[in-house]
């Protein structure tokens, strides 16, 4: 692995959750500018990596490098500075606007302000065009369709303006066109130099669209390379394969 | 800031001024605007002797209007950072046991007879001891759960509930019981013009500051693990939050003894008024919440010739309000 411009790095992490090990021994490297899947069967890990990944939780051995510097020495504000984070669609109780949902991509950057600074407004307004949402803007985010809170997540993500960004199955509920642009935007974000690392359960759109692929099962990196030639039958079999009965209870939580 | 955010805190601004001076002028004594007015510009001269205008103003009606909107105020601030950190709006500022805790405090002043700041100062502590007891349960289990924290909160309320009505049961049931219940309904008649000048100030800066976590608190209600990525600082605020809320909440029932329901209903009314946003819903609610506990204690002091506890008025005017809102409430709410 080239650790030059690894902004994102897992070192021999495990993590255990109660008596079940949950990961063993991953390493991986996050690049600027290179798009990364995150593959494997239900359980196997990839919610946990991701959790580790933004500093959610930390690994039991082994430790995550954030631009050099172990995550835990970070302050939570310094990484929402460089990671932007897009959840599973989810709806708050409070009928907040879009506006106000994309604005809290800036907390990072103005916690205490009463309102948005002017450099906020604009992070805002870009995020929005970027998306093509600003007609959305003053619309309850609570009335959204699934489709529609995704982008709006996303643009979120965008005015949070960091170095990377990573995204839980974000083409959850999407219909084609939607997908298809949603896949557009985050090559467009990579080409602009952002890292992009996203858990998916689509192998074959993603040999399309992805740099690169990290496979996982059991909680190891079973291979992790170019995403083109790795997301091919043979490799997709044994990935999804079906376990024999004991692994299955093994791995089923 | 939105155009109607701001129409709504200037109407809310000029609102409380009106109702100020009107209660200023209603009751036993009724006094003109115009003399109230004149008063008050004339107040840093010496008074007239026997000038009934500036002996009613000044010690007694001033003193009580700014201890029903320093009350109103801090009460229903205080619930709506309860509801924001909670991610529920039906969260009460009593959720943690504050009101219980205070509750039992003061019964316990009476009891003792330490006296009338005796019974303000235990009342304030009894309500801290009752949240730490109660934050305490949460973090013997687990800290970073809300579950944890409601179920402590309501291990706390039970607890100390069950010592107030033991020093009820105890209390000499000549003088001393009717003392408690009466100081549980909550009323504004024991409100000094130097108990109002130390309520005054904690509860400015206290709202002030709840305001300034404002946004933060919008990024609470996303979750979170969700807040956390968001680069919020989720323990912290979420302790902070609470303690201030707390300590608001205790300084008024020390001063005013329990007037809960406004806490809870307020809050409703700000967020019709200017949506979910907390930076704007926390002053809101304070202003409103000033405004209706205004009311409550106008009506506490006209409606009959023996005064009514203004808890009494202000739990059974929060009912109608919140009957009155919450087909407007269930709109806004997903569910």
């Amino acid at each position: 692995m080239s650790g030059k411009d690894a902004i994102l790095r897992v070192e021999h992490a495990g993590f255990r959750r109660g008596h079940r090990t949950v990961l063993h021994d991953v390493s991986l490297d996050i690049r600027m500018g290179e798009m990364t899947a995150l593959l494997g069967p239900n359980g196997a890990g990839k919610t946990t990596l991701l959790r580790l990944l933004l500093g959610l939780a930390r690994p039991d051995s082994g430790q995550v490098w954030l631009d050099g510097r172990p995550m835990a020495h970070w302050s939570r504000r310094d990484v929402a500075r460089r990671i932007a984070y897009v959840p599973q669609g989810h709806v708050p109780l409070f009928p907040y606007s879009v506006r106000d949902i994309v604005g809290m991509g800036r907390l990072a950057e103005t916690p205490f302000a009463p309102t948005l600074h002017e450099r906020d407004r604009v992070a805002v307004a870009h995020a929005l065009a970027e998306l093509s949402i600003t007609h959305l803007a003053a619309r309850p985010y609570t009335e959204l369709s699934g489709g529609e809170r995704q982008a709006v997540l996303l643009a979120r993500a965008v005015a949070q303006g960091g170095h990377i960004l990573i995204l839980d199955e974000p083409e959850t509920g999407l219909d084609y066109g939607q997908k298809l642009r949603l896949y557009a935007l985050l090559r467009r974000l990579a080409a602009q130099g952002r890292a992009i690392v996203a858990t998916t359960h689509d192998p074959i759109q993603a040999a399309g669209i992805f740099d690169r692929a990290i496979l996982l099962r059991h909680g190891r990196v079973m291979a992790d390379g170019p995403a083109a030639s790795l997301l091919a039958p043979p490799m997709l079999e044994r990935l999804y394969a079906r376990q024999d009965q004991a692994k299955i209870e093994e791995s089923f939580w | 800031m939105t155009l109607r955010a701001r129409v709504v805190g200037c109407l809310c601004m000029v609102g409380l001024l009106g109702l100020a001076l009107l209660s200023a002028c209603i009751g036993r004594f009724p006094l003109q605007p115009g003399q109230v007015l004149h008063a008050l510009l004339m107040a840093g001269h010496a008074p007239a002797q026997g000038d009934m205008v500036h002996t009613v103003l000044f010690g007694a009606r001033l003193p009580r209007i700014g201890g029903a909107i320093c009350v109103g105020a801090a009460l229903s601030v205080a619930g709506a950072a309860y509801q924001a950190v909670f991610r529920n709006p039906l969260v009460s500022p009593g959720l943690l046991g504050v009101l219980a805790g205070a509750g039992m405090g003061a019964a316990l002043g009476i009891v003792w007879g330490v006296g009338h700041a005796g019974v303000a100062a235990l009342s304030f502590t009894g309500g801290l001891a009752a949240v730490a007891f109660g934050v305490g349960v949460a973090r013997m289990f687990d800290a970073a759960s809300m579950l944890m924290l409601i179920f402590g909160g309501l291990i706390s309320s039970a607890l100390f509930t069950a010592l107030l009505s033991l020093l009820k049961y105890v209390a000499d049931p000549q003088n001393q019981l009717p003392d408690i219940v009466f100081w549980l309904l909550g009323s504004l008649t024991q409100v000094t013009p130097q108990a109002l000048g130390m309520l005054a100030g904690p509860v400015v800066v206290g709202i002030v500051l709840l305001s300034a976590c404002g946004r933060m608190l919008d990024g609470l209600a996303m979750g979170d693990e969700e807040a956390r990525t968001l680069g919020i600082p989720v323990m912290a605020l979420r302790y902070g939050v609470i303690g201030g809320a707390t300590v608001l909440a205790a300084m008024t029932v020390a001063v005013a003894g329990m007037i809960g329901w406004v806490g809870l209903v307020v809050p409703h009314v700000a967020r019709l008024l200017v949506g979910p946003c907390n930076m704007r819903v926390l002053p809101v609610s304070a202003c409103v919440g000033a405004m209706f506990l205004l009311v409550c204690d106008d009506l506490a002091r006209t409606l009959s010739a023996e005064e009514i506890p203004v808890g009494l008025i202000a739990d059974l005017l929060g009912v109608v309000v919140f009957v009155a809102v919450l087909p407007l409430l269930r709109h806004g709410w997903r569910a």
